[in-house]
């Protein structure tokens, strides 16, 4: 049926690919359950969904900071990350009970840490 | 004879404000599910010495570049308000009591309206009323303004506390009092003045950074600030934190999934949320037709089986003259009846928004469509007042105020009109039914979308040339899922409906007489239609529109007075092409050849969907562009949209024609 050409020369790169893929998000998000396990900080929009953070520091000046603040968004706050958009973007979290969507540009400059006792 | 007070009303965004006003003074303004429904104060008497002032939702007290904001805290702060009744919503007490916070540091005197009462039984939470009031410092009022619950306590704690107005002070730490303390006494020393803003007012401004203010005040320097700020904001949601551990008590957790959740794992799913939306806003129109059209056969057959003869008769029978007969019948029966009759597709239309608004979805297509709408520089909220639009563009482009960006703003302003609205509706009820009737929703969607499609491109266009500059920080609330409430949607669709046979009874009266008279009239007395005055004008105007497969003179008549009202070109081709009484009873049975000498020999079914499509893009409608003249605050703008529209619309329509002519003629 096929030659061993073909396998060599076609097959065997694709599976090459998608392990290497395959390697590449079990690390990822390895790295991000050893973050959590290790108490590290993080940004907020790298935190796998359904889970509890506390944020540490909001690295937004300003005007928009003002706006994180009125929603209750401050350093020591516990936030529950809900979901991600369809399309990836915007991210939907949760404080005081409340969804509140908000940007990823934006959640990447809030550092949070995982919140599990 | 007793004093006139003036009350404000504020609160957060979506918290059930415009229904407590609508309670207190018996008005009916619109009310939504989505944050910023309130864009401007309104006011209203609570009774004849008592007024009050709805003001829009706000989350705090920091004006930047923000017009909700600025309205309302120069308001509040001006002596024309005596007192402030903050409402609050009982279900989200930290972040609302933040804004009372800053309320209460205005120095007037504040009532608290604890609202949403009703649905803290649900969610099985209480709340110690007394306490909550002794450890503000301001009397609290629990309220349902939905089950219009403790109204009347709440009205007579309002005149007690216009009689015995008592100030209180915002409780801070005794770090952050000694700061505010030191930075009023600069402020008194060096008489330093801000508009009429109080002392202590201004240095818990400037404690909070506030940029304006720091122009005037510079007790400490810009390194302090933004310590400073961090440090007062904490130490307020600190005592927010302890009012609530000693008031709030509930025995649900913090992450209980709520049934809203389980409803948006469904509507803002990964893989069926956008989807699911598409399906929505076709079955909207589904649902506009389907039903729509069932009425509009009796209302039809209603105005040329039994109004129209029975008038003409009356007056033939009187002896009125027969030019007075025929204006009358034909011109001012024939043109406002055509518009009438759509009125139920109409109803529909707003029925079905209004279910949207009301239900909590609108925010979560500004979630879905966020990253989609972030790629032409505009927001995910700036899709709601796209949606509002294919209602009316005028409340449409009000909304747009919830938009923080001005060049956000400034974008939506401008590819709004855009957005299909329900006075053009008509004009695709007619052509559909008479030259699409296998394919009526999806011709009619077809035409929606290309509406969108257009104000993408636009925006696209604006934002690359006209408006270079950054897009705002996309946040917005998703509030809980809300059974629609008969009595919101009825509300909404009633005055939007009021609107639209007002402007049948007013403008489009007006421009069926004139029309009638251009029509009727020529150079020569009374004549007939072809010699008339109106014919020549439609003649001079129609080589402009020979191109897109429309030329003939009564179509470019119509599309020149549809600027006045787009109603109008519906009326306008009622007169004209005769179909007076019958337009809707023979564009229902659906035979072109019912239209043979009249529609069916000016258009087919190319030229027919090219007029559509003019008739979608072109010049909006002269109230329309009054209001983008004020919300823009420039006639230039104004003049620009009247005439960027139409390019937009020739060229859109001339591609259509011609295109269209090859492959399907």
């Amino acid at each position: 049926m096929f030659s061993r050409h073909f396998l060599i020369d076609k097959i065997l790169p694709i599976k090459c690919l998608t392990n290497i893929i395959q390697y590449c998000t079990i690390s990822m998000q390895m790295r991000m359950i050893i973050k959590f396990i290790q108490g590290g900080n993080m940004k907020l929009d790298e935190v796998i969904t359904k889970r509890i953070v506390k944020i540490d520091q909001i690295n937004i000046q300003g005007v928009h900071r003002k706006r994180l603040q009125e929603m209750g968004l401050i350093p020591g706050k516990k936030i529950y990350v809900q979901k991600f958009a369809p399309l990836g973007n915007p991210m939907e979290i949760k404080i005081n009970g409340q969804s509140i969507s908000i940007r990823n540009e934006e959640a990447h400059l809030i550092e949070v840490s995982d919140a599990h006792e | 004879m007793p004093m006139s007070n003036t009350v404000a009303l504020v609160g957060n965004p979506n918290c059930g404000k415009t229904t407590l006003f609508n309670v207190l003074t018996g008005s009916r303004y619109s009310v939504g599910n989505w944050p910023g429904v309130t864009v401007e104060k309104k006011e209203g008497k609570i009774d004849e010495n008592l007024t009050l002032v709805d003001l829009p939702g706000i989350y705090s007290l920091t004006p930047f570049s923000k017009k909700d904001e600025e309205i309302a805290e120069e308001f509040l702060l001006s002596d024309r308000s005596d007192l402030i009744v903050n409402i609050v919503d009982a279900t989200n007490l930290e972040r609302n009591l933040y804004l009372t916070s800053q309320l209460i540091e205005t120095g007037k005197p504040v009532i608290l309206a604890l609202n949403m009462i009703d649905e803290l039984d649900i969610a099985g939470a209480n709340i110690d009323y007394e306490k909550l009031s002794e450890l503000i410092g301001v009397p609290v009022v629990p309220i349902s303004a939905l089950k219009e619950q403790g109204i009347d306590l709440l009205v007579d704690e309002i005149k007690k506390r216009i009689k015995y107005p008592k100030n209180v002070k915002w409780h801070y730490s005794g770090e952050i009092e000694k700061y505010i303390v030191d930075a009023q006494k600069k402020i008194e020393k060096e008489s330093i003045v801000y508009k009429n803003y109080p002392s202590r007012f201004l240095a818990i401004k400037h404690l909070e950074n506030d940029h304006e203010i720091n122009d005037v005040v510079d007790y400490f320097d810009q390194s302090q600030l933004i310590e400073l700020e961090n440090k007062i904001v904490a130490d307020r949601y600190e005592h927010i934190r302890l009012i609530i551990e000693k008031t709030f008590f509930s025995d649900r957790k913090f992450l209980d999934d709520s049934i809203s959740d389980k409803i948006d794992s469904f509507l803002t799913n990964k893989w069926f949320g956008i989807p699911i939306f598409a399906l929505v806003m076709y079955l909207v129109f589904q649902f506009t037709f389907s039903i729509g059209n069932i009425f509009l056969d009796i209302i039809d057959g209603f105005f040329s089986g039994v109004i129209i003869p029975g008038v003409i008769g009356t007056l033939t029978s009187l002896g009125v003259a027969d030019w007075m007969v025929s204006m009358i019948g034909e011109g001012i029966f024939g043109g406002v009846g055509a518009v009438l009759t759509f009125l139920p597709n109409i109803i529909f239309l707003f029925i079905a928004i209004a279910i949207l608004e009301d239900s909590g979805y609108m925010s979560r297509v500004a979630f879905i469509l966020d990253r989609g709408l972030k790629k032409i520089g505009l927001s995910g909220k700036a899709f709601i007042p796209m949606v509002i639009g294919f209602g009316c563009n005028i409340p449409a482009i009000m909304a747009t105020r919830t938009l923080r960006s001005e060049t956000d703003r400034k974008i939506s302003i401008l590819v709004n009109p855009f957005m299909s609205c329900g006075a053009r509706l008509p004009v695709y009820v007619l052509f559909v039914n008479a030259f699409f009737l296998k394919n009526k929703a999806l011709v009619t969607y077809s035409l929606y979308m290309l509406g969108i499609v257009i104000a993408i491109l636009m925006a696209l266009i604006f934002k690359k040339t006209l408006f270079k500059g950054d897009t705002e920080v996309f946040m917005i609330e998703l509030p809980r899922y809300r059974t629609p409430s008969i009595k919101n949607v009825s509300l909404k669709v009633w005055e939007q409906g009021k609107a639209y046979v007002q402007k049948a009874g007013s403008i489009i009266l007006a421009a069926s007489v004139v029309l009638w008279f251009i029509l009727n009239l020529g150079p020569d007395g009374m004549t007939e239609m072809q010699n008339s005055y109106g014919a020549m004008i439609g003649k001079f105007i129609a080589p402009i529109f020979k191109p897109l497969g429309f030329g003939d003179w009564a179509a470019s008549l119509s599309l020149l007075t549809g600027i006045v009202a787009k109603e109008v070109v519906i009326s306008n081709m009622a007169i004209i092409y005769g179909l007076g009484s019958s337009v809707a009873e023979a564009a229902l049975e659906g035979s072109v050849e019912g239209f043979a000498p009249t529609l069916g020999a000016a258009f087919n079914q190319v030229s027919a969907y090219a007029f559509m499509v003019f008739v979608l893009l072109y010049t909006p409608c002269i109230a329309t562009l009054a209001v983008i003249k004020r919300e823009m605050n420039s006639y230039k703008w104004m003049w620009f949209q009247m005439f960027y529209q139409f390019v937009v619309a020739w060229i859109v329509s001339f591609i259509v024609y011609q295109v269209g002519s090859i492959l399907f003629l």
